[in-house]
């Protein structure tokens, strides 16, 4: 995954053209990476998800002429999905009377310091060799355990254990920070 | 339905997609309404009787700039804010711009007149309806408005509502210029804003109910 922005961009501009095969990659995609934004701020365990989800699919697919060919794709898609989630929380509130202008303001700072956060995290991730780099993702990002990292990459959990300490190492080594990477 | 499934779904429904820009779309909704509008001007109101010679004065394009400047203003804006990720930015001040210098105008023509000319230069003989008859000229080109933006994405009602009522409201106040003959800067200030902000107003509380996606 060397720019998912231009990646999924590309992909983007062949749907619009009428690229089936193209949009499929790019909905499958898009989906991993609402799951993971859902997830991330709901709980994992929230049994909404999958909806979310695919409410925000079905946004992406009915309201894709809001998208400028000009503008990035990953900003468009993230603004359809945290509109989406807004409004489920303001859903919620009407049925559990929770404010929920409080988590707006928190969801709009987070946003921010996230997208910038989750960049720098990418750019220093972009810098190893691609298995460690995805370990790293899976287990660190995406909340999955070494085994199932293991599972996903095929190798042992042993080696994808040592892997990622090295690699977290050489990471807070290369930033010339202080940061234990055992944690 | 599981996730994949919906996919293949969506994929299955995949039409290639225009390339009009949202610019474009916004303006094709504003001509429908605003020939609504235009229709409706001639047949209750009626043009001004010497509309022939008007048109080649400078307060007609007075008028005309005035107006013509706060649509180019709101459909821009209105265009960003289709977007989901669209921030205003710094259309809002240039919203602003068109209204500030008349206002500006207005007081050098009051400035430079005579007490007891003042009042009939601010409020020529129609000022008191003008801002209805705006109002209700908008109604049509607001409604195509909002029907276009309704495709989009928008995910700032309120202020997208806004924009919308302002953009309706600026409209509506060109087709009305083909009525009335005003022709005071003063009174343009005044009453037309004031014909302009009431759909723009509108908007603002309505945005959220009826841009929600």
């Amino acid at each position: 995954m060397p720019d998912a922005e231009s990646r999924l961009k590309s992909l983007m501009l062949a749907s619009l053209e009428g690229d089936a095969r193209a949009y499929r990659e790019l909905l499958q995609a898009v989906s991993g990476r609402l799951r993971i934004y859902y997830r991330k701020r709901l709980g994992a365990g929230f049994a909404d998800i999958e909806d979310l989800v695919q409410e925000t699919l079905i946004a992406i697919h009915t309201r894709r002429s809001s998208f400028d060919r000009s503008q990035p794709f990953t900003a468009w898609a993230y603004a359809m999905a945290r509109y989406k989630l807004i409004d489920h929380l303001r859903r919620a509130r009407v049925r559990a009377a929770i404010s929920v202008d409080d988590c707006e303001e928190l969801f709009a700072v987070d946003e921010t310091e996230q997208a910038a956060a989750s960049q720098d995290v990418e750019r220093l991730l972009s810098g190893l060799p691609e298995p460690v780099g995805e370990a790293i993702r899976l287990t660190r990002l995406q909340g999955l355990s070494i085994e199932e990292a293991a599972a996903r990459t095929g190798k042992s959990a042993t080696a994808t254990k040592v892997s990622i300490h090295r690699a977290l190492m050489r990471l807070s080594a290369k930033r010339g920070t202080q940061s234990d990477a055992d944690k | 339905m599981q996730t994949s499934d919906l996919i293949e779904h969506l994929a299955a429904d995949l039409r290639p997609t225009a390339r009009h820009s949202i610019v474009h779309r916004l303006a094709v909704s504003l001509v429908a309404g605003g020939l609504v509008a235009l229709v409706l001007v001639l047949v209750s109101l009626g043009p001004r009787s010497d509309l022939a010679d008007a048109v080649l004065s400078s307060p007609f394009w007075m008028k005309w700039g005035y107006t013509l400047a706060l649509t180019a203003a709101a459909l821009a804006l209105c265009a960003r804010l289709a977007r989901p990720e669209g921030t205003p930015g710094i259309l809002p001040i240039v919203l602003a711009v068109p209204f500030l210098l008349i206002c500006i105008g207005a007081l050098v023509q009051l400035g430079v007149a005579s007490p007891a000319q003042r009042a009939p230069l601010w409020l020529g003989n129609s000022a008191l309806k003008c801002p209805w008859i705006i109002a209700a000229l908008s109604v049509p080109i607001f409604a195509s408005v909002l029907w276009v933006l309704r495709q989009f994405a928008p995910t700032n009602l309120r202020l997208t509502g806004f924009a919308a009522g302002c953009l309706a409201g600026a409209v509506a106040a060109v087709v009305y210029a083909v009525h009335c003959n005003e022709s005071t800067m003063p009174f343009v200030a005044t009453w037309y804003s004031a014909g302009i902000l009431i759909p723009a107003l509108l908007g603002l509380v309505v945005g959220p109910r009826a841009l929600r996606w």
